[in-house]
């Protein structure tokens, strides 16, 4: 077939028409979905944020890091953080909109199974030859590890005992894990993704830091209202729920009922004389 | 077997102990003066990580005291006189505990409050007086062994000091409550001090 | 009318050297880039930066002690592995696999192999030995990740010494350590160079393993690729400077043992030449 102008000419008419149409479509059903978005999400929510929504993209490394690749302009839709600081920063640069909390968390010790240094609690930490893996400084949870030594005034004697500075919480769990080192400090929610791999040690609750997790809306989002749509998922109560069901705490944490009289059965009242 | 703490057993302790009487008058007198006596100052300035560490600890021995007192209060255990005593060792807690928050504060720090832990306690803590008043012995002993041993740990002076008053509160309402519980009012010579480890791992079996 | 024939004559080599200047400018330009981002004067300033050199240490002394290894222990084996024999084939293709291996799973293949949980984390507990997280650690990472790129390239080497030469040196009464040492070595001593700088700058590059099977800890383990990693996010500057080091340390490397390799060759290809008109 020879090519003549008429045809070329038809053929781009063609290719441009389909072209425009089919990004005119995704604009129009990527309005609302949240398929067409990325998120950029702390690791410590990486079985979580898939679980409540499984369409976005989404990327999970350190809260720190994230914001230094949407500082460098990478094409983030929405940041989910492991502490309020980065985002406020962020918003403070106007790379994102206002930030809004969405759930809490805790810290804990895990060791391995095997627990070869026999720690047992946040004070078996000052042991000499204790082999502690933290994250470093600039991760949240790396934060929040040394708020809670300085808490304590534990600080000097259990830094001398960290042997690695990591950079996410997912490769302190993957050390103890390993039994590489003899204990590490990630939230309570990590512990649970590798049940029966390591040992829970509560981290003393007059010494836990106020863990608050936040998200906001990236700026230069081309898809403002499927991320809007992204957070108010998270938000709403099937999200929260499914958090819940993760381990996250909620924002607002009910108060625990006690019970000041046996169950009913049991209950035996005597009227005694005075 | 389920019986109430009369006003009797609280004031005379028992058929056991006879001077129980004047002690337990003089607790309540101590408790009376406590009530009008001024406050330490909190205003310390900056205080060492040491200091704050072991002001942390106390907030959380305070708040879990308060916690536990009024769910005392709220059983319905305690007959009218014995609850007027239990209010007022709760006021004393909440003088404490504002406090301590004072001092965290005075080093630009913020204090943990009742809405940041949830504490649990055992099975049956509540069900019967008895047990009610266990429980108060139990953990008036944890508090007033970490406030002795915050006393002989705690650097700045004017801290220690408010440090040893509230020692002695702690005591008061140990002797009263041991009273009332059918026990004797004091012991030993030198009543146990703890270390702030052994007194973080006590409070963590309080604590979800 | 366009005459085809000679439009092609001219395209041909105008797209070929097309093609190559694009590959030059795409592997040239990132390198040009780290060194002219910022002004040198910043860049020199981060030299006296603590994390800078506590990682150039690490990484200058790890990949001096992993090469030694590499080195002694990756010769014997390349030279045993020059010859024919049964099964050669599988064992050439086992010592060459951790080339192509991804760092992270050379990274896990380590700490299950060595680490406290691992096949010989036993035993290497019960000697005494640590390398938990430690330097020696990282020598571990670095020597498995360069030593197959040695002893691929020393296997090579031997293999082209000529046989002829080893029997003539051992029909003239050399032992056969004397046949190694003043003969085979001289010979191979080209190919030998160039493993070695290969293993050498790959080594002082190795991230992922490294991270993996020792961690990082300023001061102790944290190597300069990791060095840069970690200052990505934390401060710029550092990281550029790591990395323009880094290059001009790697160019430094390749191309100073290239040249003293082809030095030893000229020189050795030049005394066979003298050797074998003297014998024939």
């Amino acid at each position: 077939m020879r090519w003549t102008r008429t045809r070329r000419s038809l053929l781009a008419l063609t290719l441009a028409t389909t072209m425009g149409g089919s990004v005119g479509a995704t604009q129009l059903l990527g309005a609302s979905s949240t398929s067409a978005i990325t998120v950029f999400a702390a690791a410590s929510l990486t079985d979580v944020f898939p679980a409540i929504d499984s369409a976005p993209k989404y990327s999970f490394a350190s809260s720190n890091t994230l914001a230094g690749q949407i500082t460098l302009g990478a094409p983030a839709d929405v940041f989910a953080s492991a502490n309020t600081s980065i985002p406020a920063a962020l918003y403070a640069k106007g790379l994102v909109e206002q930030p809004v909390n969405f759930t809490r968390n805790t810290l804990v010790i895990i060791v391995p199974t095997a627990n070869p240094a026999g720690i047992h609690s946040i004070y078996d930490l000052t042991k000499a030859g204790v082999k502690l893996d933290i994250a470093n400084s600039a991760v949240p949870v790396g934060s929040y590890t040394l708020q809670i030594l300085g808490q304590m005034n534990l600080a000097k004697p259990v830094l001398a005992n960290v042997v690695s500075q990591e950079t996410d919480v997912r490769e302190v769990l993957a050390k103890v894990a390993a039994g590489q080192v003899d204990a590490g400090f990630v939230y309570s929610t990590d512990a649970k993704t590798v049940p029966g791999q390591v040992t829970v040690i509560n981290v003393p609750a007059w010494a836990q830091p106020k863990v608050t997790y936040a998200m906001a809306v990236v700026t230069k989002s081309p898809n403002h209202r499927a991320a809007q749509a992204f957070v108010q998922e998270i938000l709403s109560k099937a999200g929260q729920a499914k958090l819940a069901s993760y381990g996250f705490l909620a924002l607002q944490k009910p108060k625990e009922k006690v019970a000041t009289k046996p169950p009913r059965k049991r209950h035996k009242k005597k009227k005694t004389h005075t | 077997m389920e019986r109430r703490l009369t006003r009797a057993q609280v004031l005379t302790g028992g058929a056991r102990a006879s001077g129980a009487l004047l002690l337990a008058g003089t607790g309540l007198g101590a408790f009376a003066a406590s009530a009008d006596a001024t406050p330490p100052n909190d205003a310390l300035g900056i205080l060492p990580a040491a200091d704050l560490a072991y002001a942390r600890l106390l907030i959380g021995w305070e708040l879990l005291s308060i916690d536990a007192y009024t769910h005392v209060l709220g059983s319905g255990h305690l007959d009218r006189a014995s609850a007027d005593v239990v209010r007022l060792a709760l006021a004393n807690e909440q003088a404490h505990y504002t406090f301590l928050a004072g001092v965290l504060a005075g080093s630009g720090q913020v204090a943990m409050t009742a809405a940041d832990v949830n504490f649990t306690y055992p099975k049956a803590a509540f069900y019967t007086a008895r047990s009610v008043s266990k429980l108060a012995v139990t953990l008036e002993q944890y508090a007033l062994g970490t406030y002795l041993g915050a006393g002989g740990a705690i650097a700045t002076p004017a801290l220690a000091s408010a440090i040893a008053q509230i020692a002695a509160n702690e005591a008061q309402h140990l002797s009263s409550i041991a009273i009332a519980g059918g026990g004797a009012a004091f012991q030993d010579a030198f009543p146990a001090t703890m270390t702030m480890e052994d007194s973080s791992n006590a409070l963590d079996t309080y604590t979800s | 009318m366009i005459r085809w024939a000679s439009l092609r004559r001219l395209l041909v080599p105008l797209v070929f050297f097309a093609a190559a200047a694009f590959a030059l400018a795409f592997l040239v330009l990132p390198l040009v880039a780290l060194l002219t981002h910022e002004p040198p004067g910043r860049l020199s300033g981060q030299l006296s930066n603590p994390v800078v050199t506590d990682a150039l240490v690490i990484s200058l002394e790890t990949s001096a002690i992993a090469q030694a290894a590499v080195l002694l222990a990756g010769t014997p084996l390349a030279y045993l592995l020059a010859r024919r024999f049964r099964g050669r084939s599988v064992l050439v293709t086992l010592v060459e696999l951790p080339i192509v291996l991804p760092p992270a799973v050379a990274g896990i293949g380590l700490i299950v192999a060595f680490g406290r949980l691992g096949l010989l984390g036993g035993t290497f507990a019960a000697l005494g030995i640590d390398v938990l997280l430690n330097r020696a650690a990282v020598v571990l990472a670095v020597a498995f990740v360069s030593g197959p790129l040695y002893v691929r390239t020393a296997i090579a080497a031997f293999e082209a010494v000529d046989e002829r030469l080893v029997g003539a040196s051992r029909t003239l009464g050399a032992g056969p350590v004397r046949t190694f040492l003043r003969v085979v070595l001289p010979l191979a001593s080209g190919g030998l160079a160039a493993g070695a700088a290969l293993a050498l700058a790959r080594g002082l590059g190795e991230f992922g393993a490294t991270i993996m099977f020792a961690g990082s800890l300023q001061g102790v383990t944290q190597t300069l690729p990791l060095a840069i990693y970690y200052e990505f996010d934390a401060n710029l500057d550092v990281a550029l400077t790591i990395s323009a080091l880094f290059v001009i340390m790697t160019a430094a490397v390749l191309l100073s043992l290239k040249l003293t390799g082809l030095w030893h060759a000229s020189r050795s290809r030049s005394s066979i030449r003298s050797a074998t008109s003297a014998s024939s």
